[in-house]
């Protein structure tokens, strides 16, 4: 079998130009995702099943960005982002109505995602406070903050 | 370049024709070993391209049979590169050791052509560093950088290519190399964008072509009595084919 093998090298010179036309045609372009948050999901307490927030309003405090969410309606799960430029920050989490705030504490690495990508920025999620408007509980699930859509904590109501 | 795609034609035309060749049973080839010394030369055309860092490459060989190449090559390299989004410098030297097996008979071979696989161990050495590394999320841009550090990486490159002498002792080849990254030596996040010797090191596979010259001189001749394969062609004999390349040897 294995002389039967190094015997096939008239195929060779066909093997080496096919590799070489794949090497030649390595596209350089970013395809992945690059924008590592907190992947929170929604349960009834007691029961501990998932649950379709009504009304979902999302802002962060002291951001002079928009809101995330605005009003959206029947939401299973939301994202929430890291500020990497300090060790903790703060989101206004409007449901149904009712406002409650939640507040991250985690540490911020950058994290290589490819050569054509470049980098993202990953955090350590070390603990959370919350107020207790509407939400029940908070349970942290996974502390690594990627850009991986596992889910990190879950929202107790 | 005329005279070389010449000769990388007749070594094409060699290796497809072979089974056409119909000679006697039995070759006795005086083979030179050679042992050498080579460059790299990458690609003008991706040179200009700046696909690949700026560096050189040097190459020992060691002719053990008429078959097994000892190869050894050292080299440094020096890479540079600005995206939109971060600035990324990395400098350091490579070693990379193994053997090149040629699938030519000897009788094809002759001392002057190869068409084969090499098969090698890499160790590269070197620092990288970040001048800049920019983020821009919903809080706004943040801005990071990363001192220099230094780190060991290793890895195995797989490597099918051709070879011809070009004139007396002067071989000129070409190949196409796979590498598979063993060890990153910079853990998960901060993965070198350029490894030394083995390419980009943010993927465990890297691929590329490599263009080499070498000057190669005979140390010793070997004398080396090849069986070729001979079909049965008595009546009655169903056609079987003896296994090709059957190899003696007079020291």
């Amino acid at each position: 079998m294995l002389t039967h093998l190094f015997h096939t090298y008239k195929t060779l010179p066909l093997l080496v130009l096919v590799v070489s036309f794949i090497v030649s045609c390595v596209p350089e372009s970013c395809y992945q995702e690059t924008t590592s948050s907190v992947k929170a999901g929604f349960y009834e307490t007691g029961t501990g099943l998932e649950l379709k927030a009504d009304s979902v309003t999302l802002a962060a405090q002291g951001s002079s960005s928009d809101t995330v969410y605005n009003n959206v309606k029947n939401l299973k799960s939301i994202k929430l982002f890291l500020d990497p430029a300090t060790p903790g920050c703060t989101w206004v989490l409007t449901l149904n109505g009712v406002n409650d705030t939640i507040t991250f504490f985690y540490e911020s690495f950058p994290h290589l995602v490819s050569k054509e990508c470049g980098y993202t920025i990953y955090h350590k999620l070390d603990r959370c406070s919350f107020t207790k408007n509407i939400i029940d509980t908070v349970i942290i699930r996974n502390t690594n903050i990627t850009v991986i859509n596992e889910e990190n904590i879950r929202i107790f109501l | 370049m005329r005279r070389t795609s010449g000769y990388s034609f007749r070594l094409m035309l060699l290796l497809m024709l072979q089974p056409l060749v119909n000679a006697s049973a039995q070759d006795t080839v005086n083979f030179p070993l050679r042992l050498g010394a080579g460059a790299a030369l990458f690609s003008p055309v991706s040179a200009l391209a700046g696909r690949y860092p700026g560096g050189f490459e040097a190459s020992g060989f060691y002719d053990m049979s008429e078959r097994i190449t000892l190869v050894a090559d050292g080299g440094f390299s020096s890479f540079v590169q600005e995206n939109h989004n971060y600035g990324y410098e990395n400098n350091g030297i490579y070693f990379r050791a193994g053997a090149d097996y040629n699938l030519l008979n000897p009788v094809q071979a002759a001392g002057r052509y190869y068409a084969g696989i090499s098969l090698k161990y890499g160790l590269s050495l070197f620092s990288h560093s970040n001048q800049f590394i920019e983020y821009d999320s919903f809080w706004g841009t943040y801005t990071t950088s990363k001192q220099s550090s230094f780190h060991g990486a290793h890895f195995l490159e797989v490597s099918p290519g051709v070879r011809a002498e070009l004139f007396r002792n002067f071989f000129i080849g070409w190949g196409v190399n796979i590498r598979f990254l063993v060890y990153g030596g910079t853990g998960e996040d901060m993965r070198a964008i350029d490894i030394p010797g083995f390419g980009n090191g943010s993927k465990p596979l890297s691929s590329g072509i490599n263009y080499f010259i070498s000057y190669r001189i005979p140390y010793r001749h070997k004398r080396v009595i090849y069986i070729k394969p001979v079909r049965e062609t008595e009546e009655g004999d169903s056609g079987t084919t003896r296994p090709p390349g059957t190899t003696g040897t007079i020291r």
